[in-house]
């Protein structure tokens, strides 16, 4: 056992500098110095206070979407409706946010929480109950109530809920409604404690109760779950509403924590990020806190050197689509690593 | 001159000596046999044979000339062909078109379909076959696939057949076609190995034997040997110590109350009926053997009475009392299951062995209180099932797929036999198991009727059901078409039965 994860460990740093040194190879033939490229994004990403601030903020988000995603892939099914729950879950938390009023914000932040999770939840749902009910694949259902949620949310705040002005916003969410922030400016918001929380249920549910053995079964095999006793179809409904919980919660802590309203498209594919980070850890929760770090990082400083050094943002894709690219293909890093181990010990040899 | 001559293989995994220094001679026009338990290294000497792996070190001579074998390619162009446990067909295409893929004849830069139907007929004929050229394959038995299997290497010229076990699948009759096929292909020159841990089949048509034990040849018997030789002498080449195969018709006392009851069980999938009112019973003690060629209805009769299927109708009774509801109430109510299909529908293969012992019982109290799982008593009780149920692993939590087929069996034999207290439901209880280990399994169920709990046992393995039953029943496109105390069958009626024959007299109604 040990020995597979150390393994898995050696072939994902493999993947990750054959990633940079392909990222390294773009950056020369677009004629930039790859190594003064590389040292801008650190930079970006953690050189200061408020770009480590930043990084955190992405990572968080990201990490949200992760463990969405490795909740539901724990039971069988590939959530790859994220996008569309978190989107679901940001326009249920604004209008819970903004329409109502009066209320004291103990009561309110956690009202607004609730409603992104119901909403978000029956949105993953659906998914299952299509695939349930009628035989549908998911993936094809998933990928429309993406599309179905973001354009109808942006019909939203561009119509009924648009704020004045030029731009498509909900108005700001009311003050009773706003998330404690955790510095001084509302990037770096309390989201980021309701993340380690989650993540630690998580990891207790899975690992020490019935349920969690139940789901984790029906992802294995859901023949033998059934054969088990176990209601597969119960089992992969709850799960799925589970991820699009969380992936709502992400949406609704952007909403009241980090921008204080409903922006139209405000995500830029944190849902997609959140398949690679979760890949990227081998669907391990906690492995899960430390790739989101990785792609936040990553995130912030491509931000910075787009602005600065004039880099376009699409270097950092690049890098990323490469990681998931060799993560995907594992073998191609595991024969690398094969090859370079037998020329570590032919070498020992010779030295002896 | 030997056509083939494997000299002094050696082949190493991590931690394990799958093949240590073994040699095997096979000659032209032979049916040789290759003898051993899993695990044994047959499968890893015939992988080696075949191109599939390479050996650390040994020589292959191929007539006489020392060849390197690196792929199943290269082997195929040498003449040797492998036909593996599990079949590589395209479901959607037919015979033909299987049997050439990948060496289609060409004329004028397209298949010329014709000639290869043509030559397949011909293939068909002279070796005896069954199967139709423009069949899909789909459609067939698993006997006719395996002969699309045999065919496939037969078209690319192979003179050396490697066969992995090729009767565990194959009912009474497949197996009397399948060995008819063997001995015209050994008349025409070819040679043959079956890889294969079936003993009394080895007897009836093998010319030599080689018998294997952890990676070394133990035994081998010469054609001028093979009368001489006993069952019992291969056994203990086999498993290493004097294992006398028991004789199971012992006298058994006689069974109690009516334990397990269906009545009028009928099922219908898309108007084609697949059970038609089927009424059986299983009294207290009793095994009932449920025979037949797979297909026919047995695996819908196993779902059906696990709450799996909801047949269009049922009455079932255990104790007098009507069950209903999921599996899950089946469970509870004392209703074990062994399926057919360990790796379907019996484990979860990527986690360990206790999470496996637990499957379809983490309801019990033993296990779980109030949804939170018991992991130290789980733990315990792993740990003494492993040692009481002789599972050969490192500790319970070890994973599924690292274990070898006789063993994922024995996590879920365990896991069904210390859980259930009144009826087990089994099915192919010992494919793919070796002797010893079926020996172990065949003991405990004869425990479990002891003890008062009532067996149905499904299988396709005509010795099985006749060794463990008290009652035979055969199935026959969704009906029992006969019923009878094992005493009053004999294995020619059960056959004529199987196949869709009829029998002068009656079926007796013995819950009657």
């Amino acid at each position: 056992m040990g020995k597979g994860n150390s393994n898995k460990v050696v072939i994902l740093i493999i993947s990750l500098f054959i990633s940079l040194i392909v990222g390294a190879v773009v950056f020369a033939m677009c004629g930039y110095s790859p190594l003064s490229a590389y040292i801008a994004i650190l930079k970006g990403g953690l050189g200061s206070r408020s770009s480590i601030i930043i990084s955190l903020s992405q990572t968080m988000i990201i990490a949200f979407m992760g463990l969405a995603y490795i909740t539901a892939i724990r039971a069988g099914i590939c959530n790859i409706g994220l996008e569309g729950q978190m989107y679901v879950g940001a326009i249920a938390a604004a209008i819970a946010g903004v329409y109502i009023k009066g209320i004291p914000s103990f009561i309110h932040v956690p009202l607004v929480l609730l409603m992104a999770i119901v909403a978000a939840g029956l949105w993953g749902m659906l998914v299952a109950v299509l695939k349930i009910r009628f035989g549908a694949n998911e993936i094809i259902t998933a990928i429309m109530l993406n599309f179905i949620a973001e354009n109808f949310t942006s019909y939203l705040v561009s119509g009924p809920m648009k704020v004045e002005g030029t731009v498509a916003q909900s108005e700001r969410v009311q003050d009773s409604a706003h998330l404690v922030n955790l510095v001084d400016t509302p990037q770096l918001s309390s989201g980021i404690l309701i993340f380690f929380f989650l993540t630690i249920i998580i990891f207790l549910i899975m690992k020490y109760t019935r349920f969690g053995f139940e789901v984790r079964v029906t992802g294995e095999n859901a023949l033998a779950a059934e054969t088990g006793g176990i209601s597969a179809k119960r089992t992969m409904s709850i799960a799925m509403f589970t991820s699009g919980a969380i992936a709502g919660l992400a949406g609704a802590i952007i909403v009241i924590g980090v921008n204080g309203r409903f922006i139209d498209g405000f995500s830029s594919g944190f849902g997609w990020d959140g398949i690679a980070v979760a890949s990227l850890a081998g669907l391990n929760v906690i492995g899960n806190i430390f790739s989101s770090f990785l792609f936040g990082v990553l995130r912030a400083g491509a931000t910075v050197v787009n602005r600065t050094a004039r880099i376009p943002y699409d270097f950092i894709v690049v890098i990323q689509a490469f990681i998931v690219l060799l993560l995907g293909c594992p073998k191609l890093s595991e024969d690398l690593y094969g090859k370079i181990r037998k020329i570590a010990v032919r070498k020992g040899k010779k030295d002896e | 001159m030997s056509i083939v001559n494997l000299k002094d293989i050696v082949k190493t995994y991590p931690n394990v000596t799958a093949l240590d220094h073994v040699s095997m001679k096979i000659e032209k026009g032979e049916i040789h046999a290759l003898l051993g338990e899993n695990g044994a290294g047959k499968s890893t000497l015939m992988k080696v044979l075949y191109g599939m792996t390479r050996p650390d070190s040994g020589e292959i001579e191929i007539n006489g000339t020392l060849v390197e074998i690196q792929n199943p390619m290269q082997a195929i162009n040498i003449g040797i062909g492998m036909v593996h446990q599990h079949f590589m067909l395209a479901e959607a295409m037919n015979v033909v078109e299987n049997i050439i893929v990948g060496s289609e004849p060409k004329k004028n830069g397209r298949v010329d379909y014709y000639q290869a139907k043509q030559e397949i007929e011909k293939m068909i004929q002279k070796f005896g076959f069954s199967v139709s050229p423009d069949a899909l394959v789909e459609d067939l038995t698993v006997g006719e696939k395996q002969q699309v299997e045999i065919l496939k290497t037969l078209y690319r010229s192979a003179e050396i057949l490697i066969l992995d076990e090729p009767t565990a699948v194959l009912s009474p009759q497949e197996v009397e076609r399948f060995f008819e096929v063997l001995k015209r292909m050994k008349s025409d020159g070819k040679s043959c190995i079956i890889i294969t841990h079936k003993l009394y089949e080895v007897f009836q048509i093998a010319d030599r034997i080689t018998v294997m034990r952890d990676g070394v040849v133990t035994g081998q018997v010469e054609p001028e040997n093979m009368i001489k030789t006993s069952v019992n002498q291969l056994a203990n080449y086999m498993v290493g110590k004097t294992t006398a195969i028991t004789n199971h018709a012992q006298e058994r006392k006689v069974y109690g109350d009516i334990c397990f009851e269906v009545e009028e069980l009928s099922c219908k999938n898309e108007n084609k009926v697949i059970l038609d009112d089927i009424s059986l019973c299983i009294r207290k003690g009793e095994i009932l053997g449920i025979a037949g060629v797979e297909g026919n209805g047995q695996s819908e009769l196993v779902k059906a009475l696990t709450g799996l299927l909801k047949p269009n109708s049922m009455i079932l009774k255990l104790d007098g009392k009507t069950v209903k509801g999921t599996t899950k109430d089946f469970i509870k109510q004392g209703i074990g299951h062994i399926p057919e299909d360990r790796l379907k529908y019996a484990v979860a293969e990527n986690m360990s062995i206790a999470e496996n012992l637990v499957l379809g019982y983490q309801d019990s109290e033993e296990y779980c209180k109030k949804g939170i799982m018991k992991l130290k008593k789980i733990k315990s009780m792993s740990a003494g099932r492993i040692e009481k149920y002789r599972i050969k692993a490192p500790d319970f939590k070890t994973l599924i797929n690292q274990l070898s087929g006789g063993n994922q069996q024995k996590v879920v034999v365990a896991r069904v036999f210390e859980e259930t207290s009144k009826v087990l439901i089994c099915s192919q209880l010992t494919r793919g198991v070796d002797i010893s280990t079926s020996e172990f399994f065949y003991s405990l169920l004869r425990a479990f009727g002891e003890s008062g709990g009532a067996t149905l046992l499904v299988s396709s393995d005509l010795e099985e059901i006749f060794t463990l039953s008290d009652t035979i029943a055969v199935m026959y496109k969704g009906k029992i078409a006969g019923l009878r105390k094992k005493e009053d069958f004999t294995r020619e009626e059960v056959g004529i039965l199987m196949t869709g024959g009829r029998l002068d007299t009656g079926k007796e109604d013995h819950c009657g």
